[in-house]
């Protein structure tokens, strides 16, 4: 048994210690990726004091420290690249208070994101950030990754929705902060630091009130282009839907097999929207947006009457990726976001991008925030159709920054695009960032080897993209 | 040294450089600048700090100058760098709800440019004529409708800065949604200018709402709590709810004994109509008898006087608190502190935001001597109950004696190496910050 695990065990008591190779296999994996190396151990600490404890041991012994959500991130963040230590929040896993009338909760990292709001649904209350991974993701995960989710479009993303930390820094010592408390916003930089700056151990968050009324109306378009004409529109009347997404005829086919939520499958586009708030507010927005959709080319413009209509119709858009399934042994997802009047732009050259390519692409994605999600499939077995990914996924992004966006609007660099970032960033954008992580972590034991590019080939993405599985 | 510096501060293209009088326009608190100079490129803003880094000079960003009472007074002032002649809309597509502002630009010319296209940035700054988005940003001001709109940060979708070592970074982007890097932004906003100079900001912004409304009425006493039972069950969230007291410099609008209300209400003409009616019947409920109605841009002008709250001073006789209140009943506090200011022979003035918990609280003096003599025991008092109460302004002898940002955060070690990393000689605004950073 290696030092390090003899100590964690000596520490936090065997019971919080996976150290066995078949015990931690399931530790070194995420949405994206399995790491070349495994951990040396997993731990499952109780409470803050044992990640301080933890973290304490791994800096006596230079180990690299990995905090774990759920593992359902998709850009690599969770994986251990370097071995060390992983430390899963599995157990830290509570709604510690809610505060109904400032509409807060304090909550433990190891919280599932859906977890909450039906914890506090019986106040009213609901947290508004909902990845599609949301039944299975947890609110630490969020916070490593500042995920977002349809419904960001009004409410924001994680980070406009956490208001304070409980943290560990790299000396074990722990600390909070608080965005509205005197001094540098460190829960500002912490939040979708992916784990490199320090261990989150408790999270404030906001919470909202329920709307009065939910509605959700689904157009139908005979091509992509009306459709993302539509979003273009509704957005630049100054008109807010709470969700604003949109899918075409590839990934509308698989969804309707899978889910049967009543999406037309011979549809080349649809629009899911939902208009939520008061009663007058829905009326008044749902009339505006109608209007909109049907001149820029809706050929219907349907209620989901039922609220069991309107659930099988999100259940259907949070379930796209995993449907893809269906149509291949792999996909992978590409995450860019585009200032929404390029919307179109941005779509046709994604089209042209995997034409090119021999690809198939399926689209399923945030329209409102002009976050794009191309599915590009491929078999990963073929290693030509797999370098055809590779290829067309970093054009895509190309594309995206030239039309004014950017290489990730919600899923994170991770390992994935950390090889990517100086497309976005000069060399002395990245030299202050790199400057604020050496602040916290001049060891680089919190997850090395993620977000900033390492010098290293990109060769090393691709066999990385190898290994994909069919996990979203 | 100073003036070996302004020689080679001079030699910058851009840039333009003032001293004497025209320096001395700029104030610090009670204190002249001596020199100031005046980018009017990103270039010759980096190229002024390196050279001042060269020449060891400390630096003092300055954006409209209504808010250079906060924090501690500055250790030095060697020179002041005003954003004056960064000014204007970079890039603004209103179709895209982005826009890319100069840090010099004011709240007002920029309000007025996204208001022809029917849209606004929700910042609320007092002063809006002469307050500037950097100087927001870095004051990390919020206002009346945090609730609903959050803070300045969370509108912020990219930031592009000056350093203390001359060089320039840029985080975040022109898009709503971006997690491309890490959010800097947010070191930047509320930093004082203490870790860079802001020099352009981009941000999401919004629709007008096509409904704009303010309830107001004066507040029996004792009449609250049964309101804010009320008020939570209101179907359209207000926009602000705000409860004030005295302030007769700044507000005109009558008061009973427990203050008066102000509720603002956006939305469709509908929501706000069904809204106003509830709103009536649960004033009327908890005893308050009558209620005025201002629509559109007289509601905006009371949410404005409601705004100047922030900087309303007395002459050198005022000093003004913010207070997050975590626990309790935010007017019961108010209502302590106003005892004990009179206790000490003090005028009290203070507004609560109902929705956000936050005290505004204002003490005034008779004159400068009484104000400086009685103040530290009311202080005091207040920090028994809110430790991280901070002062917005103050006489300076008051900000070098009191705990002019609250109790000090537990990370305060942890921000003292970042302001090491990114300012090691300690250049921008010395001595302001929290823990005099």
């Amino acid at each position: 048994m290696r030092e390090i695990v003899a100590a964690l065990i000596d520490a936090l008591g065997p019971d919080a210690v996976r150290h066995q190779p078949e015990d931690v296999r399931v530790y070194a994996y995420d949405g994206y990726r399995s790491g070349d190396a495994l951990p040396a151990a997993a731990i499952l600490p109780n409470d803050t004091k044992d990640v301080a404890r933890a973290i304490g041991i791994c800096r006596e012994h230079g180990e690299p420290i990995v905090a774990r959500g759920s593992g359902t991130g998709l850009c690599g963040a969770a994986v251990p690249q370097h071995g060390g230590v992983v430390i899963s929040f599995a157990r830290m896993n509570r709604v510690l208070a809610i505060d109904t009338r400032r509409r807060r909760a304090r909550v433990q990292p190891g919280l599932l994101n859906a977890r909450l709001s039906e914890q506090t649904k019986a106040l009213g209350l609901f947290y508004a950030p909902d990845p599609s991974s949301q039944k299975i993701s947890s609110i630490g995960g969020n916070v490593g990754t500042n995920a977002g989710g349809p419904h960001c479009l009004s409410y924001g993303v994680t980070t406009n929705n956490v208001l304070g930390l409980e943290f560990v820094t790299n000396e074990g010592e722990v600390l909070r902060c608080h965005q509205d408390a005197p001094g540098y916003d460190l829960t500002g930089v912490i939040v979708g630091s992916e784990g490199t700056l320090a261990v989150v151990t408790e999270i404030e968050v906001k919470l909202r009130r329920l709307p009065e009324e939910t509605r959700v109306f689904l157009a139908v378009y005979d091509s992509v282009e009306a459709a993302s004409e539509s979003v273009s529109e509704i957005i630049g009347h100054g008109l807010l839907p709470t969700a604003l997404e949109m899918m075409d005829r590839v990934m509308i086919r698989a969804v309707e097999e899978a889910f049967h939520a009543g999406y037309p499958q011979d549809a080349a586009a649809v629009l899911l929207v939902e208009v939520a708030g008061s009663r007058e507010g829905t009326d008044d927005a749902e009339r505006a947006i109608a209007r909109i959709a049907k001149d820029a080319g809706a050929l219907t413009w349907r209620a989901a009457r039922t609220q069991a209509e309107r659930d099988a119709l999100w259940a259907a858009r949070k379930g796209a990726a995993g449907a893809i399934g269906r149509l291949a042994p792999n996909y992978y997802i590409q995450d860019a976001t585009v200032p929404r009047t390029r919307l179109p732009e941005a779509l046709r050259a994604v089209e042209a991008i995997a034409a090119e390519h021999g690809l198939i692409v399926a689209n399923v994605f945030h329209a409102g925030d002009g976050n794009l999600h191309p599915l590009l499939l491929f078999d990963r077995r073929d290693p030509r159709s797999v370098e055809a990914v590779v290829r067309a996924g970093t054009e895509i992004l190309k594309q995206c920054i030239g039309l004014g966006g950017t290489i990730s609007g919600e899923h994170g660099i991770g390992y994935e695009k950390r090889e990517a970032l100086p497309l976005v960033f000069s060399a002395s954008d990245l030299a202050a960032m790199v400057k604020l992580r050496d602040t916290f972590d001049p060891r680089q034991l919190f997850n090395p080897g993620k977000i900033f590019p390492s010098g290293a080939s990109c060769h090393e993405v691709q066999p990385s993209l190898a290994r994909t599985g069919g996990t979203p | 040294m100073l003036t070996d510096a302004l020689g080679a501060l001079r030699e910058i293209a851009d840039l333009e450089v003032l001293d004497g009088d025209r320096a001395g326009a700029y104030r610090i608190g009670e204190q002249r600048a001596r020199a100031a100079i005046r980018p009017r490129t990103h270039e010759a803003a980096a190229a002024a700090l390196r050279a001042g880094a060269a020449a060891g000079l400390a630096v003092v960003p300055y954006g409209g100058g209504t808010a250079q009472a906060l924090g501690h007074p500055p250790n030095r002032i060697d020179v002041v760098l005003s954003l004056e002649h960064l000014r204007g809309i970079h890039a603004y597509d209103p179709r895209d709800l982005t826009l890319s502002v100069e840090a010099g630009t004011t709240l007002a010319e920029l309000s007025e440019a996204l208001a022809r296209s029917g849209q606004h940035l929700p910042v609320d700054a007092p002063l809006p004529a002469r307050s500037t988005i950097g100087g927001l940003l870095a004051t990390g001001h919020s206002g009346w409708r945090t609730a609903l709109y959050s803070r300045p940060r969370d509108l912020l979708i990219g930031l592009h800065v000056a350093l203390a070592d001359g060089s320039r970074s840029f985080s975040g982007g022109m898009v709503v949604k971006n997690v491309t890097g890490y959010d800097l932004g947010k070191l930047h906003a509320g930093a004082l200018g203490t870790l860079g100079i802001i020099l352009r900001a981009n941000f999401k912004v919004f629709p007008l709402a096509p409904a704009r409304r303010c309830v107001c009425a004066p507040l029996p006493e004792g009449t609250l709590p049964a309101f804010l039972s009320r008020l939570d069950a209101l179907v359209l969230r207000p926009s602000a709810a705000v409860v004030s007291c005295g302030w007769s410099d700044v507000l005109a609008e009558e008061q009973g004994d427990g203050g008066r209300i102000a509720i603002a209400l956006e939305g469709a003409l509908g929501e706000i109509d069904r809204a106003t009616r509830e709103l009536r019947s649960a004033l009327g409920a908890a005893g308050i008898p009558s209620a005025t109605v201002a629509d559109g841009p007289r509601a905006d002008a009371a949410l404005a006087r409601l705004n100047d709250l922030w900087r309303a001073e007395i002459g050198g006789r005022s000093a003004a608190y913010r207070v997050r209140i975590d626990d309790g009943e935010p007017s019961e506090l108010a209502a302590r502190l106003e005892a004990l200011a009179h206790r000490e022979g003090l005028a009290s003035d203070w507004a609560v935001d109902l929705l956000e918990g936050t005290l505004l609280a204002r003490c005034t003096g008779a004159s400068s001597h009484a104000l400086r003599s009685a103040l530290p025991a009311w202080d005091a008092a207040l920090r028994e109950v809110a430790t991280d109460a901070r002062i917005l302004h103050a006489p300076e002898a008051l900000r070098r004696e009191l705990p002019v940002w609250g109790g000090e955060p537990s990370a305060l070690a942890r921000m003292r190496e970042i302001k090491r990393a990114y300012d090691p000689a300690g250049a921008l605004n010395p001595g302001r910050y929290v823990g005099k950073i």
